[in-house]
């Protein structure tokens, strides 16, 4: 047997397999892994001063995943609403929030890829609202109110725009003839204008109800399916031209509200 | 709600314009388009025109009228109201009953004397006072499910569910009461689109136009923001 010439194919078939190998090991290193479906707390507290057609806003906001290591969102958002016609507002808000996540956000570490630590990343958002109303007549029983929230986010941080549409149905209980409580269903739609990878680019769907204490105090308790697909990063796409991936971050989140109203 | 006390002296002087037979009603003061229906005859309303047991005074759109009666009580009729007058008016005595048809009306009552009464109603409701000043009116909704709102700025206001399925309830000065679709009897509380309300009877003091939009009374669905 000639064991030279035996042995170079499989030491040659070895060498080649590590080439190959090592390259695809390489490569499922720089795509983030797609989390798997996480919980989130959410509290938030919002302050509603009016006095028509102007009403001032001002909301704190906390969000925590327990089953993930991402920072903790918070969120300071103030504005105002103008009651421009009965059935519509205008809103213009600032948002400071800090342990947002964007896809940029997964970087090379050289060695290594990680997500970026946020929770004490200040952002600075800006908002532009506009809010359709209409009373749903055709629905049995009356008090069934139709919204379209529709918003424009510029994010200084890294100049993303984004235009949010979220059609809402919401039926009052009316007793004594006020409000007693409300029940709500929302779909909520992220379009990105000069980001992202996909036109849905982040989706909530909510259902809740709120108690109303007061005529001053509302309690609202609701749930929500939030859902995001991210594509590759910049720091990705300069070290894998070639290459792309597609990342889906799911989370079920329970949230509290407090309201606060005054008449001014 | 402000508590307005007004001496009933100078309401007398200032409003009372034209000689008035004694426990009689008048209208004393009127705005825009106020007839007075007298059995099947429908008259123009005038300043100084008598009011009598039977009489409907009618006051059309951007209309005002007021009656007043002998001994300084007072009614303030908003636009687009019907109110008939039912109960004694009589020398030496008064006991006016109203009966409101439709729209609002303004209530200004002395204490009543003994064996005096005052009581204003509905096809459901009525309100029986002994002095005070409150404010009565229909709501939304149609016919006979329509709602009516009480309010009292001075004194108090017994109101009784003509039915009986309700008790009787006392409504204190600053507080208001929902009657929901003219039956149910919401407990008194205070209602901040009371405070618009103009009181004014006395056109010498002031405009005596009230154009409170009862609207304000319900909350408005479209302007509710939960962000």
């Amino acid at each position: 047997m000639d064991r030279d010439r035996l042995f170079h194919p499989f030491l040659g078939l070895f060498l080649a397999a590590c080439m190959v190998m090592i390259p695809i090991r390489a490569t499922a290193d720089t795509i983030p892994e797609t989390r798997p479906e996480s919980f989130a707390g959410e509290g938030s507290l919002r302050l509603f001063a009016t006095s028509d057609p102007v009403t001032l806003m001002a909301e704190f906001l906390g969000r925590h995943e327990t089953l993930d290591t991402r920072d903790i969102y918070r969120s300071f958002t103030t504005g105002m609403y103008l009651r421009a016609h009965r059935n519509l507002k205008l809103g213009a808000f600032y948002r400071l929030q800090q342990g947002e996540l964007h896809e940029d956000d997964w970087e090379n570490l050289n060695p290594g890829w990680e997500w970026q630590s946020t929770g004490s990343r200040n952002e600075h958002v800006f908002i532009g609202d506009l809010t359709p109303r209409f009373i749903a007549g055709f629905l049995p029983g009356g008090n069934w109110v139709f919204t379209v929230k529709t918003r424009y986010l510029y994010n200084t941080f890294n100049d993303h725009q984004t235009i949010t549409v979220r059609p809402g149905l919401m039926w009052f209980w009316i007793r004594d003839g006020r409000p007693f409580m409300n029940f709500y269903v929302q779909y909520e739609n992220y379009t990105p204008l000069n980001y992202g990878v996909t036109i849905f680019y982040e989706q909530w769907a909510y259902t809740g109800a709120i108690y109303h204490i007061s005529d001053s105090m509302e309690l609202g308790m609701y749930g929500a399916y939030r859902r995001i697909k991210w594509g590759p990063s910049d720091d990705f796409e300069t070290a894998r031209p070639d290459e792309e991936y597609r990342i889906i971050h799911q989370s079920i989140i329970i949230g509290i509200t407090m309201i606060v109203r005054i008449n001014i | 709600m402000k508590n307005i006390i007004i001496s009933t002296a100078v309401i007398s002087m200032m409003i009372i314009t034209v000689p008035r037979e004694a426990g009689t009603a008048t209208l004393s003061y009127s705005i825009g388009d106020v007839k007075v229906q007298r059995t099947s005859v429908r008259e123009t309303g005038r300043p100084g025109m008598t009011i009598n047991t039977g009489d409907t005074v009618i006051t059309g759109e951007r209309s005002l009228a007021i009656i007043s009666f002998s001994r300084g009580s007072m009614v303030k009729m908003r636009q687009n109201t019907r109110l008939k007058v039912t109960g004694e008016i009589e020398a030496g005595r008064e006991s006016p009953a109203l009966f409101l048809q439709s729209g609002s009306v303004f209530s200004k009552i002395l204490k009543r004397e003994p064996g005096e009464s005052y009581r204003i109603q509905t096809k459901t409701i009525v309100a029986s006072v002994r002095g005070t000043e409150f404010f009565f009116s229909f709501g939304k909704g149609e016919n006979s499910s329509r709602d009516l709102w009480l309010c009292v700025n001075s004194g108090k206001v017994l109101v009784s569910d003509l039915a009986g399925k309700d008790a009787p309830v006392t409504v204190a000065e600053g507080q208001g009461i929902l009657i929901t679709k003219g039956t149910g009897i919401t407990p008194p509380r205070e209602y901040p689109w009371t405070k618009n309300l103009n009181w004014n009877m006395d056109p010498d003091r002031g405009s005596v136009i009230d154009d409170t939009d009862l609207n304000s009374a319900y909350t408005d669905l479209l302007n509710q923001d939960y962000d």
